[in-house]
């Protein structure tokens, strides 16, 4: 299979601190790779290394075949950045910012260019606006069209979505999967499981500045031990319930019973069909999956949102 | 969208960088009035307070001292850039960043052009003087000359400071003391030669006789001198400089 991105024994240290340990991982072209892991994981010093904006203390980095150092201003033109803080010139309108971008990476763009990529991206009525008067979700998507200036092969996106309201988040989702549709390979950072777990293809979990896991979300899901729960708020007979395919056992805490099984479709499915049997009305059905979160609370002891 | 190539050196990027800036500037016309302002405020002040004669001598102080100045501009927009993470963003570009840097100095070079020139205009229509157009040149040479000394030395002081306050009272209280020194102002007794050689002593001796003030004899010597400046000084700044931290 062919590599976007290959690192091999990545170190890093601030001062006397180290940030990154022997990191090695590989993203497949074609992917949506996701990098999960908490504040001060090492996932943004991770990414600047391999955009070539920071070199490693030790270790290698081969972005579409090259050496980052070795050729740092072939892999640039390259691939696209966006980086976690949007950086914007102060004095320069939207559009204007776009065909800077494109100068810069030795593509003539005049402004009709610039505005067709804007309109992608719904920042037509914006385009002569200073970023100063845009809101966050119009500045990550400024900073997104510009990323893709150069036509990028690969995409690296540095937490997207952080301090996005849910419904750009969405948004920026959707733009996301169409931009992977078009053949890109992209590479994105998150702290949020969720976005790892519905957006990434495979997700790498990195704490600590060590790489803990990687693999597609469902495989990591399912390696673990943890079982999904089903909570019921009816009253079954707790034999019938303990009888179900696939449940490991049954608890009955405050009015609500839950079910642990090791199968939520197998155990599901006869659940339903004994509450029409016995004519009983299901409410308040609840399914709990285990989650990323879960994995990374196994991993690490902690979990994502208190690490 | 078309595909790039990536040609080994092509000035395209840092010329539209260049363009870039000078559009900002435009629009930013208040900062951009003040700054050109500043200079003409003090050659109207000491026009109206000096006897005769005495406000024409000082128009080549009044014309150093804006370009003495333009280092601090430099400093204070290096480091904002660095704090916003703009050069952090450039530098994801295969421009490489001395190419950004050489493209800010060559903006910040035609803004002092810009400004040096009105305040000569100006000093023509307050103090009666007369350039011809030779003249003209070889002041605007000498200002291109004088002014990459002190735009590097803006960028040394951006390399330690992170503030752009703290940028600006660390410019000029270095600068003052140097402007004293070297006499440019008036002669301190007994310094002996040391005030001669500094940057701004050079710079105001190249531009005084064009403003009838002395012969240009020492042209040759000070422009050496000057860009020597300007090399030492540009090393040390590329040196110490670092784009983000
Ligand atoms: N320029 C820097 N100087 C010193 N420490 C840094 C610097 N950048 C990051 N760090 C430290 O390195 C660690 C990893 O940071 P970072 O890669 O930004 O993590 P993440 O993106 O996962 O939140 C953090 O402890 C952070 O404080
Ligand atoms: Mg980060």
């Amino acid at each position: 299979m062919d590599m976007a991105v290959e690192i091999q024994y990545l170190n890093k240290s601030y001062g006397k601190m180290p940030v990154l340990k022997d990191l090695s991982f590989s993203i497949r072209k074609g992917e949506i790779f996701g990098l999960l892991g908490p504040n001060g994981a090492g996932k943004t010093t991770t990414l600047n290394i391999i955009e070539g904006l920071k070199p490693p203390d030790s270790g290698t980095v081969n972005v579409l075949g090259m050496d980052i150092i070795a050729d740092a201003r072939k892999v640039k033109s390259r691939i696209g950045v966006q980086l976690q803080a949007t950086s914007l010139m102060p004095d320069l309108t939207v559009v204007e910012q776009v065909m800077l971008f494109g100068w810069l990476y030795d593509i003539p763009t005049n402004r009709k260019q610039a505005m067709s990529l804007l309109d992608r991206f719904n920042l037509t009525a914006k385009a002569n606006d200073l970023p100063d008067n845009l809101s966050g979700g119009q500045k990550q998507r400024l900073a997104l069209a510009i990323a893709l200036v150069n036509d990028p092969e690969i995409l690296f996106l540095d937490e997207p979505t952080t301090g996005l309201d849910p419904q750009s988040r969405r948004n920026l989702w959707d733009v996301v999967r169409e931009l992977r549709d078009e053949g890109r390979t992209i590479v994105l950072t998150t702290h949020y499981m969720e976005e790892a777990e519905t957006l990434a293809h495979r997700v790498g979990i990195i704490d600590a500045g060590q790489l803990l896991a990687l693999d597609t979300p469902g495989e990591l899901i399912a390696q673990l031990d943890a079982v999904a729960s089903i909570t019921i708020s009816d009253a079954f007979r707790q034999t019938d319930l303990k009888n179900l395919p696939a449940v490991e056992h049954v608890r009955v805490e405050g009015g609500m019973t839950t079910l642990f099984t090791d199968d939520v479709q197998t155990t599901n499915n006869a659940l339903m069909h004994l509450a029409q049997q016995m004519q009983i009305v299901l409410r308040d059905l609840r399914i709990q999956q285990p989650t990323l979160e879960d994995v990374f609370i196994q991993l690490t002891g902690r979990s994502l949102r208190e690490a | 969208m078309m595909t790039q190539t990536i040609s080994a050196f092509s000035i395209r990027p840092m010329l539209a960088f260049v363009v870039a800036q000078l559009t900002g500037q435009l629009r930013n016309w208040r900062t951009s009035a003040t700054t050109l302002f500043a200079p003409l405020m003090l050659l109207f002040v000491f026009t109206v307070v000096g006897e005769d004669g005495e406000g024409a001598a000082l128009v080549p102080f009044v014309v150093g001292f804006t370009v003495m100045f333009s280092g601090q501009t430099m400093a204070q927009i290096l480091i904002t850039w660095r704090n916003n993470r703009i050069f952090t963003r450039l530098s994801a570009t295969p421009t490489p960043t001395s190419h950004l840097i050489v493209g800010t100095v060559i903006t910040q070079l035609l803004l002092f052009l810009v400004q040096a020139l009105l305040v000569m205009l100006a000093s023509l229509v307050l103090h009666d003087l007369s350039f011809d157009v030779l003249d003209l040149m070889a002041i605007m040479g000498v200002i291109l000359v004088g002014t990459t000394p002190f735009l590097s030395y803006g960028a040394l002081v951006a390399a330690f400071v992170n503030k752009t306050e703290t940028a600006g009272i660390v410019y000029t209280f270095t600068l003052i003391p140097m402007v004293f020194l070297g006499g440019s102002l008036f002669t301190i007794p007994g310094l002996g030669e040391f005030g001669r050689y500094l940057p701004t002593n050079l710079l105001t001796d190249l531009i005084r006789p064009y403003f009838g003030f002395g012969e240009p004899d020492a042209i040759p010597f000070s422009v050496v001198l000057l860009l020597a400046y300007s090399v030492v000084i540009t090393g040390l700044a590329t040196i110490f400089f670092k784009t983000d931290r």
